[in-house]
This record gives C-alpha cells, sequence and structure tokens, in this order.
C-alpha cells in the first residue's frame, strides 16, 4: 500500500512537471492578420500667438484665448479672423488666468489686478491667498466686471473653470464645487459639492456633466438636480486622468473606427446597436481617445494614445472638439494643436516594434521617437526609461532591472548608454559595432571624426556607440589667469595670480569642494586610467594635490563666517543634491542675478550652440559690470581649457544598438535619423534654450550658428526688430570658426556616471575637507578599484 | 496530499528557476557556450570573493550569535509579562520603517559631521576628564562592521523575540512550575527544561537569522554604496556588482556554491538540533 | 512579593530595550513635520555644506504640515500606492497561509522518505539572495505573461517557503501522540489538521503572519523588478531616493506607512488569536 501510494506521488509530481515545462516552453504563436484603418495626427498651424485655451463651436469653428493674445476665431475652413477684444484696455489687469468662452464668441475670464478697489479681497491678498477677479466680455468686446455673489458662495473662493452651456448660460467651478452664474447681475447658485476641482465641463441633451478627476457628476438643468452617474466613466476618469483628460460632445458617431476588442478598455457587447441620435461623450487622454454613448455603460477605444501626438508626455490636451467628419482637433499646452483624421491605408496596429531604452527621459529622442512613427506607420516606437519621477529606483536598480531583461533575451534595439559603462556592454557582446554604418558619414565628412574616434573601445578597437551631442570645456576670466598653457598646474597657478592681485573673496564659482572637484574633474579623469583599465594613482595623486590646493586659495579670501555668508546667498541658485555632475553648466544657467562678480575665473562647459556662444558675451559684460576698475571689460576672455587630459570632450545622448535586438533593421534606421541634419537641427529650432549640447553634425552645428535662418532667430529674439535681446551678442565669424576649430580637435572622450568617477568624487570631498591627504585618498580609490578590477 | 499545492508552486517559482541558474552555472553568459567548471576556478580564485566571504563570515559569526543571545533574553524576562505585547510591537517597530528611511535616518546619525559624533564632541568637551574627543568616519573606517552590526541587532531584535515568544509558549508550563516548586533555581529551570525545549528554536532562529543577515544587505547597499569600506564589502556587494556587469555566469556558480554550504549546514544542524 | 519585584524588574528591563530600539525612530514624527529650510539647516554639516556637526530638533521649530499636504491632498498617486501595498500584502498573506500551513503541516506531522532533504531545500531556497532569483523568476513570469501584473509579486511571495518554514516549527512542538489517538479515533488527516493542528499551532502562525506582513508591507525588490507600470506599484517604491533635501517628505511617507502598520499590531493579533480559537473549535 505504501508503495502504491508513493508512486501515486511520483506520478503527481510527474504529471504536473510535463504540464508546467509545456506551459512554460510550448507556447505558440499564432500570426494574425492586421486590419486596416486608425487615427493619425497632422499639427494645425496656430495664428500667432500664444494660446492656452479653445472653445469649439458646433459648426466646426473655434475660438482661441490666450493670457497674452487676443480672441481668434477659426472657422471651420481654418481661416483665422482677430475678434477686437478690448481687453487690453482694461488698464486694471495684472495676469489673466482662466477663460471660458461661449458659441456666440462672449467670454468669461479670472484675473488679478494691479490694484484692488475691494478691501476685503485686498486683504486676503495680502494675507498670501491668490484671488481672482473675474470680467464678463459680451459678443462685441464689450467688458463687465463680473462679481458673483449669492448664497452658497463664499465671496473670494476662486473660479476655476468655466462652460457656457448651449443656452449661453454661465457654469463655473471652484475647488470643491460647481455654480451658476447669471452674468449680468452676477447672482451665484451653488449647484452641488464635488470632491475635487473639475477639470471640464460638457453639455447634452439638457445635461451638464462635470468632471474632476476622481468622478463625473450628472446635472439635468432643467429640473436643477444631480442624476444618476455612471460608474463605468468614473472608472475610467480615475485611471486616466494623469496628464490631463478632455472632453467633447457631438450627436455625430463614428462607430466602426472603434479599435478591436484588446485594445478598448472595455469591451462588454451593448455597444452602440441603438444610438440613433444619442449624444456621445468623445474624451481624450494620454492613451487615446474614447467614446461613451451618454446613459451607456460602455467606454471604447477609437484611437491609440502611442500612436499618436496624444502619447507625448511632454504636453497635456487642454481641449477637445468633436467634427461632424469623424476627425478631432486636440489643443495642447505649449500652444500646440493637432487634428487627428483617420486614415484607411494604415494598419489598425503597427505591426512591428521598435524599443528604445535609456536609463533618463531624454527629450530629443522621444521627439525622434515619434518622428520615426510618422515616417513608419506601422511601426510603434516604445521608449522605455529605467529610472523616472521621484520615486526609489535607483541607478543600480535600474541597471539590473535593465541587465535581467538583456540576460533573458528580451532585448530593446536601441539603447542610449548615457551614465552606464559601455565598454562592459560592448564586451559582453551586447552592442553591435557602428564601425560599418558610420563609414560613409566619415569618409563624406559629415560628422566630426575625431569625436566619433575617441569612442572607439575594447580590444577590438571599435566604435559601439556615439555620443550625438557634445560639451566642451570652458573658461572665462581675466586673461592673464589663464593664457594658453593648459593643465591643471596652469589652473592652479593662474588661481594664485588671482589670489595675488584680489586677496579677499572667491576665485572660482566654488561654494562647496565637491564644486571644486565637479569642474576639474572631467578634464582629467580620461587620463587616470591606462591602456589596461587600471588606475593611474600618481595621476590620481597630483589630482588630488592641485585640487586641494585650489580649494586652500579659494577659501583663503574667506573667514568661516565670509565664507558661509557667502554659500547663502547662493543658496538659492545652487542645486544641493546633484551628486552626479550630470548638471555643470556654463554661461547661460548663470545668468545676470547672480553675483558673479565677486568671482574671477570661471571654469565651466559650454553646453548649448547659440545660447551657450552668445551667452559667452552676456557673462562677460556681467563680470566686467560687477568689477572694479570697468575697464576691466576688455581683459575678459575665454577659451577651453585642460586638465590632465587635453581635448577632452563630454559625451551626451550617447546611442548605441542592440547585437541580439528584434528588429535590426529598423534600428539602423532610427540610428541614422537621430544623426540626420532634420533631428539634430530641427530640435534646436524648436527648443533653443534646451541644454542637449553641440551636435556632432558639422553642417547642423553650421546652420544652428546662421543668425539669417530666420525661424531660429525669430525664437531666440535674436531678430526681433525691438532688439530687446542683445543681437550684438551673436557670435562673430571668428568665434564660430574658434569653436568649429575646437569641435575639430576634441578627441578625449568624458563619459559620466562612472564607477571610478564617483569613486575618486566621494573620496575626493573628503580629501578636500582635510580628512585624508591626497595620498591617502588616491590609496583609497585604488584599493576600491583593485576590487572592482578582480571581480 | 498536504504538501502537493505548495510544492507545485514551489516548483515552479523557486526550484526551476534555481535548477536554471544551475544550468547557467555551467555555461558562459553572453553565447551560452557549455564552459565546464571554468566559472566555479574563476570564482574561488577571485580575491574579491575572498574578501567577500571573509566578511560575510565575520558579520554572521558576530552578529547571529549576539542577536539570538540579546533577542533570548529580552523574550525570557519578556515571558508572562502583562505588557509583553506592547513591548514586543514596540520592539518591532523599526521592521515596518521602509527601508529608505531607515537609512536616511542612519545617515543621519553616523555620518561624520552627524548627530552621534556631535553628541559624543560634546560630552567629552563638557566633562574635561575624558580625553578629548575625535570625530569618528564610522562608514570610512574599521568602525564600519559595528554600525553595521548595530543596525542590524536594532533592526531585527524585535524580529526574533516574536520567534523566541512562540517557541516559549509551546513549551508545557506545569513541567516549569512543577520544578520551581521542587525548589529548581531559575539556572536550572532554563538548562534541565527550557533549553532542551527549545532547541528545535534554535534551529529555526539561527537560520532566520542568517536569512536577516542576507537581507540586510539593501540597507548596506544604500547607505554605503556598491564599493564599500573593504570590511562590510559582502558576498552580496559582489553578486550585485556581478549581475551590474552582466556576469551572471560567475553569480550562478557563486550561488550553487552557496547553497551547497548552506544545505550541508542546514541538514546537520537540523540533525543535531532536532535530535538533542 | 518577591514574584512581583522580579516581574517588575523585567518589564522595567524590557521597556529599556524597547526604548533603545525605538529611539532612532523618535526622529521621523519630528522630521515629517519639519521644514525644508530648518531640515537643510540643521542637516547642513551632513550634505557637505558646512562644518560642525549635524544637530537633530525632534520637535521641529516651525514645525509645518506642507509634506503632508503635499503627500495626502497634491499627490493622488498616493492613495492608489497605498491600496496597492493593501492589496498585495493581504493577497499574500491569505495565499501564504492557504498554500502554506498544509505544507508546514506536513513537514512536520508525516515522515516520508526525503522529507529532511526537501525540507533542508525548501530552507535553502528560502535563504537564496533575491538578486540570484531575479532573473530565472524573470523568465518564468514572462512566460506564465505574468510580468508586469500584480500576480508577478503576488503569486511567488504565495509560495514563498518561508512561511513554511516558520510554522513548521510551531507544529513540531505538538504532541504525536495526541495526533495518533486521534487517528485511532478514526479522525481524518484533514481533521485532525484543521481541529488539532491549527489551534496548538497558533503562536508560529501567529509569527507568520506578523513576520510576514512586516516583510511584504515594505517590499522593495520583487515589484521594482516584475512591475514596470508605476500605476500597480507598493506604497515602498513611492519613497523618493535618499536624498537629504527631501527627507521631510520621506519621513512624512514613512509616517503614512507606519500608521497601518501599528493598526495591525494592535488590532490584529487579538482577531487572529480569537479567529484560529474560532476555526477550531468549530471544526
Amino acid at each position: 500500500m505504501m508503495r502504491g501510494r508513493k508512486r501515486k506521488m511520483l506520478l503527481c509530481v510527474a504529471a504536473i512537471t510535463a504540464v508546467m515545462c509545456a506551459a512554460l516552453f510550448g507556447c505558440g504563436s499564432k500570426e494574425e492578420e492586421i486590419p486596416m484603418g486608425r487615427y493619425a495626427d497632422r499639427e494645425v498651424k496656430l495664428p500667432p500667438g500664444t494660446f492656452s485655451y479653445m472653445h469649439s463651436c458646433p459648426d466646426g469653428g473655434y475660438y482661441l484665448y490666450g493670457a497674452d493674445a487676443n480672441l481668434t476665431y477659426v472657422d471651420a475652413q481654418g481661416e483665422s479672423r482677430e475678434k477686437n477684444w478690448s481687453w487690453e484696455n482694461n488698464a486694471n489687469i495684472r495676469v489673466k488666468y482662466e477663460v471660458g468662452g461661449s458659441d456666440s464668441g462672449a467670454a468669461v475670464f479670472s484675473y488679478t489686478p494691479k490694484f484692488w478697489v475691494d478691501k476685503e479681497m485686498e486683504a486676503l491678498w495680502i494675507s498670501g491667498d491668490t484671488c481672482y477677479l473675474y470680467c464678463y466680455v459680451d459678443e462685441a468686446g464689450k467688458n463687465y466686471a463680473l462679481e458673483p455673489h449669492g448664497e452658497g458662495y463664499q465671496k473670494g473662493t476662486n473660479l476655476n473653470i468655466f462652460a457656457f452651456s448651449p443656452e449661453g448660460d454661465l457654469y463655473a467651478a471652484s475647488e470643491n464645487h460647481v455654480y451658476r452664474i447669471n452674468v449680468e447681475s452676477g447672482e451665484t447658485d451653488s449647484l452641488f459639492a464635488t470632491s475635487g476641482q473639475v477639470k471640464s465641463i460638457v453639455f447634452a441633451d439638457g445635461v451638464m456633466l462635470a468632471a474632476d478627476r476622481e468622478k463625473a457628476y450628472f446635472y439635468d438643468m432643467a429640473a436643477g438636480k444631480l442624476t444618476d452617474g455612471s460608474s463605468a466613466l468614473d472608472e475610467f476618469i480615475k485611471n486616466h486622468s494623469t496628464g490631463g483628460l478632455v472632453m467633447a460632445v457631438s450627436d455625430k458617431d463614428i462607430q466602426g473606427k472603434v479599435m478591436d476588442g484588446e485594445a478598448a478598455d472595455t469591451s462588454d457587447t451593448d455597444s452602440a446597436d441603438d444610438t440613433g441620435n444619442a449624444q456621445i461623450l468623445y474624451m481624450a487622454c494620454r492613451t487615446g481617445v474614447y467614446r461613451y454613448i451618454w446613459g451607456g455603460s460602455v467606454i471604447e477605444q477609437i484611437a491609440d494614445g502611442q500612436m499618436t501626438a496624444l502619447g507625448d508626455t511632454q504636453r497635456e490636451p487642454i481641449a477637445l472638439q468633436a467634427l461632424d467628419n469623424g476627425e478631432f482637433r486636440v489643443m495642447f499646452s505649449g500652444n500646440t494643436m493637432v487634428e487627428m483624421y483617420y486614415d484607411e491605408t494604415l494598419p489598425a496596429r503597427p505591426s512591428r516594434e521598435l524599443t528604445v531604452y535609456s536609463l533618463e527621459e531624454i527629450g530629443w529622442i522621444r521627439y525622434a521617437g515619434q518622428l520615426f512613427q510618422k515616417e513608419h506607420p506601422d511601426v510603434l516606437v516604445r521608449y522605455e526609461t529605467g529610472m523616472d519621477g521621484d520615486n526609489a529606483v535607483s541607478k543600480e536598480d535600474a541597471l539590473k532591472n535593465l541587465n535581467t531583461r538583456l540576460l533573458a533575451g528580451d532585448v530593446p534595439d536601441v539603447i542610449v548608454m548615457d551614465n552606464m559603462d559601455i565598454e562592459q556592454y560592448a564586451d559582453k557582446g551586447v552592442l553591435k559595432e557602428l564601425d560599418g554604418i558610420l563609414q560613409p558619414y566619415l569618409d563624406d565628412g559629415i560628422l566630426y571624426r575625431n569625436i566619433v574616434e575617441g569612442m572607439r573601445m575594447t580590444d577590438k578597437e571599435k566604435v559601439y556607440s556615439v555620443p550625438m551631442m557634445v560639451y566642451l570645456p570652458l573658461w572665462l576670466g581675466e586673461e592673464m589667469y589663464l593664457d594658453g598653457e593648459e593643465s591643471l598646474d596652469a589652473i592652479v597657478a593662474g588661481m594664485e595670480l588671482a589670489r595675488q592681485k584680489h586677496p579677499e573673496g572667491p576665485i572660482l564659482y566654488t561654494l562647496y569642494p565637491k564644486d571644486v572637484l565637479q569642474q576639474t574633474m572631467p578634464v582629467c579623469l580620461p587620463a587616470w586610467t591606462g591602456e589596461d583599465g587600471s588606475l593611474d594613482v600618481e595621476k590620481l595623486t597630483a589630482y588630488y594635490r592641485a585640487v586641494s590646493r585650489m580649494w586652500e586659495i579659494d577659501c583663503a579670501g574667506f573667514d568661516d563666517a565670509g565664507r558661509e555668508a557667502w554659500q547663502k546667498n547662493n543658496m538659492e541658485y545652487y542645486e544641493p543634491t546633484d551628486r552626479n555632475m550630470a548638471d555643470i553648466s556654463f554661461c547661460y544657467q548663470y545668468n545676470a542675478q547672480q553675483n558673479f562678480g565677486e568671482t574671477w575665473l570661471q571654469l565651466g562647459f559650454l553646453m548649448t550652440p547659440q545660447v551657450g556662444m552668445t551667452g559667452i558675451h552676456v557673462e562677460k559684460a556681467n563680470m566686467a559690470a560687477d568689477w572694479q576698475p570697468k575697464e576691466l571689460d576688455d581683459v575678459v576672455t575665454y577659451g577651453t581649457y585642460a586638465g590632465q587630459a587635453d581635448n577632452v570632450y563630454w559625451a551626451k545622448t550617447i546611442v548605441g544598438l542592440c547585437e541580439q535586438g528584434k528588429e535590426t533593421e529598423l534600428a539602423e534606421e532610427f540610428f541614422k535619423l537621430l544623426l540626420s541634419d532634420e533631428m539634430m537641427r530641427k530640435w534646436w529650432l524648436d527648443k533653443p534654450r534646451n541644454q542637449s549640447g553641440l551636435t556632432i553634425r558639422k553642417d547642423s552645428l553650421g546652420d544652428i550658428l546662421d543668425i539669417d535662418n530666420i525661424e531660429f532667430g525669430q525664437v531666440m529674439g535674436f531678430k526681433d526688430p525691438t532688439g530687446i535681446n542683445y543681437p550684438d551678442f551673436w557670435p562673430t565669424e571668428e568665434e564660430k570658426q574658434w569653436l568649429y576649430q575646437m569641435m575639430e580637435d576634441a578627441d578625449c572622450c568624458y563619459r559620466p556616471g562612472t564607477m571610478l568617477e564617483e569613486c575618486a568624487m566621494e573620496t575626493g570631498i573628503r580629501v578636500l575637507n582635510g580628512e585624508l591627504t591626497p595620498e591617502e585618498g588616491a590609496g583609497e580609490v585604488e584599493r576600491k578599484m583593485a576590487i572592482a578590477m578582480e571581480e | 496530499m498536504f504538501l502537493l499545492p505548495g510544492f507545485t508552486g514551489v516548483m515552479l517559482f523557486y526550484l526551476f528557476p534555481f535548477f536554471e541558474v544551475v544550468r547557467r552555472s555551467f555555461v558562459k553568459s553572453g553565447n551560452n557556450a557549455f564552459v565546464g567548471t571554468d566559472n566555479y576556478r574563476t570564482v574561488f580564485t577571485n580575491s574579491a570573493f575572498l574578501l567577500a566571504v571573509r566578511n560575510t563570515l565575520l558579520y554572521m559569526a558576530v552578529g547571529v550569535p549576539l542577536l539570538m543571545g540579546i533577542s533570548l533574553m529580552l523574550s525570557l524576562l519578556l515571558r508572562g509579562l502583562a505588557l509583553r505585547r506592547k513591548l514586543v510591537s514596540a520592539m518591532l517597530l523599526p521592521m515596518a520603517v521602509p527601508a529608505a528611511v531607515m537609512v536616511l535616518t542612519l545617515q543621519i546619525l553616523i555620518d561624520r559631521q552627524g548627530v552621534v559624533n556631535g553628541v559624543l564632541t560634546k560630552v567629552s568637551e563638557q566633562i574635561t576628564a575624558l580625553p578629548a574627543f575625535a570625530a569618528i568616519d564610522y562608514l570610512n573606517t574599521e568602525w564600519a562592521l559595528a554600525v553595521v552590526v548595530c543596525s542590524f541587532l536594532w533592526k531585527n531584535t524585535g524580529y526574533m523575540v516574536i520567534l523566541w515568544l512562540a517557541g516559549l509558549s509551546a513549551l508545557p508550563k506545569e513541567v516549569e512550575e512543577a520544578a520551581q516548586v521542587d525548589g529548581a533555581n531559575r539556572w536550572q529551570s532554563w538548562h534541565y527544561i527550557i533549553r532542551p525545549g527549545l532547541s528545535g528554536s534554535f534551529f529555526t532562529i539561527g537560520m532566520l537569522s542568517v536569512l536577516q543577515i542576507f537581507k540586510s544587505y539593501r540597507e548596506v547597499w544604500m547607505v554605503a554604496g556598491s564599493y564599500p569600506q573593504e570590511h562590510i564589502y559582502f558576498l552580496q556587494h559582489l553578486l550585485q556588482n556581478w549581475y551590474l556587469k552582466l556576469e551572471f555566469d560567475r553569480m550562478a556558480a557563486l550561488t550553487v556554491i552557496l547553497s551547497l554550504v548552506l544545505l550541508c549546514v542546514c541538514l546537520l544542524l537540523q540533525k543535531r538540533l532536532e535530535a538533542g | 512579593m518577591r514574584k512581583k519585584k522580579r516581574a517588575w524588574f523585567a518589564t522595567a528591563i524590557c521597556a529599556a530595550a524597547a526604548a533603545l530600539i525605538c529611539a532612532p525612530l523618535l526622529m521621523i514624527p519630528g522630521g515629517s513635520l519639519m521644514d525644508s529650510a530648518e531640515m537643510r539647516r540643521i542637516l547642513a554639516p551632513i550634505l557637505g555644506e558646512g562644518s560642525g556637526f549635524a544637530v537633530w530638533h525632534l520637535i521641529p521649530l516651525y514645525p509645518t504640515i506642507g509634506h503632508f499636504y503635499r503627500l495626502l491632498i497634491e499627490s493622488p498617486a498616493f492613495y492608489r500606492l497605498f491600496w496597492n501595498t493593501v492589496g498585495m500584502t493581504a493577497a499574500i498573506l491569505l495565499g501564504q497561509l492557504v498554500v502554506g500551513l498544509p505544507s508546514a503541516w506536513a513537514f512536520a506531522t508525516f515522515r516520508f522518505r526525503g522529507r529532511d532533504f526537501l525540507f533542508g531545500l525548501y530552507v535553502v531556497l528560502m535563504l537564496l539572495p533575491f538578486q540570484v532569483m531575479l532573473l530565472p523568476q524573470y523568465i518564468v513570469l514572462q512566460k506564465l505573461q505574468m510580468y508586469n501584473h500584480p500576480a508577478a509579486v503576488v503569486l511567488p511571495a504565495i509560495f514563498s517557503t518561508f512561511p513554511v518554514f516558520i510554522m513548521y516549527r510551531g507544529f513540531t512542538q505538538i504532541d504525536g501522540e495526541i495526533l495518533e489517538a486521534a487517528r485511532l479515533d478514526g479522525a481524518g488527516e484533514w481533521q485532525i489538521f484543521l481541529q488539532i493542528g491549527l489551534p496548538l499551532g497558533k503562536m508560529g502562525i501567529q509569527a507568520a503572519i506578523v513576520l510576514s506582513f512586516l516583510e511584504y508591507w515594505n517590499l522593495v525588490e520583487q515589484p521594482m523588478a516584475f512591475l514596470e507600470e508605476q500605476a500597480m506599484w507598493p506604497l515602498s517604491l513611492y519613497l523618493p531616493q535618499i536624498d537629504i533635501s527631501q527627507a521631510g517628505f520621506a519621513f512624512a511617507v514613512a509616517v503614512m506607512v507606519l500608521i497601518p502598520a501599528l493598526f495591525v499590531f494592535a488590532l490584529g493579533q487579538d482577531a487572529l488569536e480569537e479567529g484560529i480559537a474560532y476555526i477550531g473549535v468549530k471544526q
């Protein structure tokens, strides 16, 4: 009997094992036909001005409003005409805030005044509450003060959302109430309470729908009471309001364009069989466009956010318009608008997926993904980031997750290698050799060859990844401190000299020990490792000695109290949390507000092509302005600097392709897109102030620095006819040539985030604090590196 | 029959994965070529491995007996007290604190310029009889291991007290009371009644202490980083760093070695303690 | 009289130990109410921004509820994550009881071949560091299409061998003769398990639940590895990185994490004991 039982047990175990094996390894996949047709989008060119609100009219036209722009009406055909509002005539407006418009062109807006008439309100204002005043503008553009009052409305409660019903009644929402306001008398009825700030209000069939971030409230306007809500809708709102959720009502149904079951959020079957003339609520959010039949319980997806501009996490939808032809208009924050149209020729779902990975979100890469998707409608670009937001995921955790995927064979196609150990990944066969792809670019002289060459690594001496942008070291100061000779000792000598001349105050812009390290380590670190990857202890010791001396010289200009006071003064502009050197910046970031006149020598990096170059001039002017005597202006100069390593460039957005990626061809095409003139140039035209770096494409860099590039000049304000924005500071031909030469010379790659750097940084702070001697510090780093090497 | 459902899951989520680890310990990660015992050889000849083993053993040798001793004493005292439950809950609190916050408090306390050094300096200034106190950089000197052990004790004492109490509660009270009536003193009742009765618990709690030692890694790492002072460079640092370097083959080999050692220790202890 | 004195003495020692253990935690409530400027000022030496030593105000000089406001009012994500944690922990604990209790019972009361070895294996699996199991578990979960689904965290946790190990201890302390007697009386194995095993092993069960709760309430590594979507994350991942400038906020989160844990301690222990006793009676 025992034996029988045992056999049974064994059988059982065997059976379970077999079933599990089958489940685990026998995954049969079915190829299926992908149906055609999905929503795509096109940008709409908006009339000049910056708009932050849109009101859609039933005829297909819409009104645009902006805090600084006049009311503009755009009709269904896209013709725009400006309505002459007398907003600007109202002399007592300080800042305009929220707007609500009606079909007829009347509107209500909230603002804060320059001076208060009402003492009670002024008291609130002084106590720190921002409270608004309201203004009603009729169709003719005439202004009336609107003073909400009545039972249930407490004076000073801010109304943030306004909406006119089709009948012309004004509804408004505060943080926790919805009101109806008589625009002429200002009489205000409190209609119902909400749990949070209502974000959108729409009307249909005598019902007002107001939605906050958690719930949709249906209010019967005739009966004057709330009616039953829809739990399906509440659930949907709760799950989709992150990143903005906008609504629109239309009686036009766009059946047949509902995406198939799997993609939709709910796929009950009682969908629109008998919709007839029912009203349909359309909603747009990051994940797509959805429809909900008034009174129903089903929410269906009609467009996928990932495939359209809706998926862009950089902007938020602020208004939606459903058009009779089945198209949608979506207004976004950041003054952009797209029209979404149904394209029969596109596959409903992308048949291929290109996965792009980076540790931290990079706007440029996301932008490239969208561009790539437009060019390849059958491809979905999945951009994944290892660590985003404020959470407990550290760099190591993110890398661990990435490595898990790599080891499990679930490999992304493109990896952005910033802050990662490129050599390690190349060595382990994760990264593909790029020499073949890059050859034509180098032969034709399109890219800076030296920068690409600086990325050769491993025993094979191949290029596995390429920085799309670089930063270059740059100093600013009196010429005599750093003239020509470039080495760490020269910087020390320059500082000694400066100290002799200016016995008081700081020399460098260094508040704390780590600032000295951050400003000098990038130009020294590449020199510390030998061919075989071993640490050159002597160089490191020499480095620690030099920076200790620099810190000493810098500190000699203060007593303790003086230093503390200086640190305190600068605290506001100083980011204490940044310990990984990612954000040393230069000219542009430190602007005139800062107390720069007190520093005599600035070390930093040139991070943007135009703003950085013009910034040099701005900065020179600032430095000189604060200096005594003023004549020093002529002496202020700038140049590149070197430490223990020469011709250093700081690699940014380092892109590599995966050997084991599933879509290698697409990945290559994506890589080529990244290297294209369009990507390299357009980005700066769109966002000239970002600090992505200097492009490694020669022609693009030239284009960006060309003031005749009209679009760009406008964006930057350099060609502004009023001439407010320093047109004189635009780099001269000579300066441009200097920059190009610097780019040509840069051949020594500095990559932030290596283990050696972290280690040297941490120990370096202790060295500068006097806890360790330079020798001890170097010894400690050596010991740690020895463990790391041995592993 | 009782075991089967649980065993199925264990198989799926733990045994299978473990077999995968064993398999990977014999192949080169990257190209999956069979390399025999190469990985094991690399591990054994690795000086970082030897350092890590030495440190981990030292940590265990200090941490486990201290933890078990302290918690056993406390639970013997706690037994039968009216406030028992409240006190145990209080002792458990550090377990409920999220690791990130625990690390934060630790940093504030033991940084070279932290609160502890501040207080000690103040004290030595006040009392002139004491020699002048020089601030200690706890995490970057030989003190590091002491700090790690202290925080380990701090966090886990309550945990082990719970387990001891569970073990003690199962002892037949009558025997002990009878012994007391017979005039046995505390030492005798401990030696003849309690200790033999707890022998199984010794095994359980010892194993769990080891488990907690392994689990304390994340906090150590968060405080001191991937390459800490050389006295607190543990096996887990090695494992983690290998993982970050994509050296899964070595990791797998190390794991297999580790599990074999643990299995032997476990079986031996079980035999001895459960028999005794 | 003497006994009473001794009890007082023991209480005093234990209270002192408990106080010592809780002392560093006193920083948390104070810290959660401290405004960032004050925090930064007193911690400046640690941030490398000042000489001297950091100090700590147990009671902030300028208390603020700003951190709680930010957490409870301004971050709706908090509630979602909070309930995620509650849901996950509850599911895991329940599952562990259902799955682990019988296993522990089997190990404790049945003698079968390979028992010692199998049990040893369970112990070793319990001790294996997660870092090593991460990759193979990931592969399994992906094959089962559970990656990026709460089940990816819950299921492996349910089958964790840890509670088995602890409850096993509770069951081994049951006198074998009682079980034999019950068998002779014709009681089925399940009956014995439910009627005799559960009530007698209750201290072990209780310990397992408390310890599991503590472990899973603050689970960090598994969700970080197996849940891609932040909407599914538990609260423990919401804490900002160890970043002293955010310390006040981190302390506020810690308070919100601790309060429910305290509740569970306070309420859970009694309820649990009664519940187990009740099951035993009912059968």
